[in-house]
């Protein structure tokens, strides 16, 4: 065995920033973690209510939310939304909040110059509209199963092509964002000590991606074409409705009847 | 870059819908000409693509990072239609499943990322390559494809955001949804932009130099000559000319906000005492009426004062109903919190 084998190394490797790339992995964790948990049914009476009529719903609450201005009912609506937010189970409780806690920062921000010039009424209004709607579509998005939601859009006459391809999008947002973690924890394990090509390697990294998925597509396209895919796409839509539902519904439309009252 | 809800009007939201329903159509329509009908997984791949490309954080200088759009990127790659489609689709997963992004600002936010971007940047990249021919140009031609799309994407954003101040207006002349005229937002959005449109460019070149490097003979390149894009430019550079007259239309309003804004407000409202008074009402209101549970009547007070419909004044039963049911909320997610931090130590957290 050579001397310099058994010597001990003085190797202490110079600090390095790879922020950007804990950003990224930590974003796109976030996202698929999203993807995962979203609308476990075991999770509370409101993940049970039928996606189709939650979309729904949400769309059109939304809709008025954003063309009333009628202070009373803007706080109605948000009232309301925060009572279908409590009904959540507290993680998604949690990831909601954190969302309208930073966009209420941000929008009080942004309209607090034009409320000090004397636009105070509109500007709490457009905050707690903005609020509202955030918080309406994070709970949707948090207590519906992704699929279901997807499916729910057949309601507004989306061709079912146009369903197919949202369905490999969010399968394929998946699969990709495990390969792009695979690569940015790869790119973080082979830099040793300062690494200042390492910023570099991110249009190379996108561009592998791009690669990887042109290549998935064609082998999905294959397997599809395999097992007999002709380029139609029926989804089946089944519709029943169920206490929670029924309860779902009659509340908004008490929503919807108040905004026409007052 | 993504417009959030109710920073718009409604109407606008519709009229930017109503742009890019012909806009959708026609790119569906050259999707299967260009790519076989069947490619079906192709458009939903590239989708999730895009949508992961703007998650992708690139460093900047100055220790933070930021992210790009990658519609370009994207056009280059698979050409402008697919590309709409593409960007379109990430638009609607991030606004409907992420919050990200309005969902009536849909229409406008397609507008802007996924019909201007594309064009736009397609249309400087082939354009200018007619001009520089050389390898190594492509990457300078790429970059500044990239830069001033998303720019020019981010103006007319500004101009979205900038108008609503000049078209709605309550019964006092104040503005309903985005309180800022061009003159603050084309700045603020342009400036922003100026800086982001830098990683844009990065990106776009880098990822190019890339592909070029491993897998040349995948890139969309020259299919482009094949297709017609004339409407869509014909449509692109109408909107262009269009917006500056719809602002010279407007032009009394344009030249109140062109004015330096802060003036121009301390000066009008002094003038007005009617409207300072009711200005001032509601501050006062609102500040004691929302702590308080029991003092619900306010709230009507402020549409009072503000003398808007009166058939919006709210009843005091629907008033402490509003309070109860917020009260009650906020109680429920509080207990479902603390609950949930109780619980914590009994059995293992949910893997997130």
């Amino acid at each position: 065995m050579t001397n310099w084998l058994s010597k001990k190394d003085e190797y202490y490797p110079p600090k390095d920033r790879d922020l950007f790339i804990d950003k990224s992995i930590l974003s796109v964790l976030t996202m698929m973690s999203g993807i995962r948990w979203a609308g476990k049914p075991e999770n509370g009476v409101y993940y049970r209510i039928n996606a189709t009529l939650k979309f729904i719903f949400t769309f059109v609450l939304i809709l008025l939310l954003s063309l009333s201005q009628s202070f009373q009912f803007i706080l109605l609506c948000d009232c309301f939304i925060i009572l279908t937010m409590g009904m959540l189970d507290a993680g998604d409780i949690k990831r909601t909040a954190i969302v309208i806690f930073i966009a209420g920062i941000f929008a009080s921000l942004i309209l607090l110059p034009s409320a000090l010039m004397g636009n105070f009424h509109n500007s709490a209004n457009l905050f707690l509209k903005i609020i509202g709607n955030l918080a309406a579509v994070n709970i949707l998005a948090n207590s519906t199963k992704w699929s279901h939601l997807t499916r729910s859009m057949k309601v507004i006459k989306l061709p079912d092509i146009f369903i197919l391809v949202l369905d490999i999008t969010i399968k394929y947002i998946f699969i990709l964002g495990e390969y792009s973690i695979n690569m940015l924890y790869a790119l973080r394990l082979r830099s040793v000590g300062r690494n200042d090509r390492k910023h570099q390697s991110i249009p190379n990294l996108m561009g592998a991606l791009f690669l990887k998925s042109k290549e998935m597509a064609e082998l999905t396209y294959s397997a599809m074409e395999c097992r007999g895919f002709d380029g139609r796409y029926l989804s089946s839509w089944k519709f029943r409705m169920k206490m929670e539902d029924f309860i779902y519904s009659g509340a908004n439309f008490l929503v919807i009847a108040l905004f026409f009252c007052i | 870059m993504h417009i959030p809800d109710n920073y718009l009007s409604p109407q606008t939201c519709a009229v930017m819908g109503a742009i890019m329903i012909p806009v959708w159509t026609v790119a569906v329509k050259k999707v299967k000409e260009e790519i076989t009908a069947k490619k079906v997984p192709l458009l939903g791949i590239s989708a999730a693509f895009a949508f992961l490309l703007m998650m992708f954080n690139v460093p900047i200088p100055g220790g933070t990072s930021a992210h790009a759009v990658g519609a370009t990127l994207i056009a280059i790659l698979l050409g402008p239609f697919p590309a709409t489609i593409a960007v379109s689709i990430a638009l609607l997963i991030q606004a409907l499943l992420f919050g990200d992004g309005g969902i009536l600002s849909f229409g406008a936010n397609c507008f802007n990322m996924a019909f201007v971007i594309p064009f736009a940047g397609y249309f400087i990249y082939t354009n200018l390559k007619k001009i520089w021919k050389g390898e190594k140009d492509e990457i300078v031609i790429a970059f500044i494809a990239g830069y001033i799309a998303i720019n020019l994407a981010a103006m007319f954003a500004a101009v979205e955001f900038g108008i609503q101040p000049l078209l709605f207006k309550d019964a006092a002349g104040l503005p309903l949804y985005c309180p800022y005229g061009l003159s603050v937002s084309i700045p603020a959005m342009l400036i922003s932009h100026l800086i982001a449109g830098i990683v844009e460019g990065v990106v776009t070149s880098g990822v190019l130099l890339y592909i070029r490097r491993v897998s040349p003979e995948i890139i969309h390149a020259d299919s482009g000559k094949k297709t017609n894009f004339k409407p869509m430019y014909i449509l692109l550079a109408a909107m262009i000319v269009l917006t500056p007259i719809g602002l010279i239309a407007s032009g009394t309003a344009w030249g109140e906000w062109a004015v330096d804004e802060l003036k121009d407000k301390v000066a009008t409202v002094p003038a007005n005492i009617e409207k300072g008074f009711r200005l001032s009402a509601p501050l006062q209101d609102y500040n004691l009426t929302v702590p308080s549970l029991t003092n619900v009547t306010v709230p009507s007070g402020v549409v009072k004062t503000l003398n808007m419909d009166p058939k919006t004044s709210l009843s005091d039963i629907i008033g402490y109903l509003i309070s109860a049911v917020a009260g009650a909320a906020l109680l429920l997610i509080i207990f479902r919190i603390l609950s949930s931090i109780l619980k914590k130590g009994k059995e293992p957290a949910r893997n997130e």
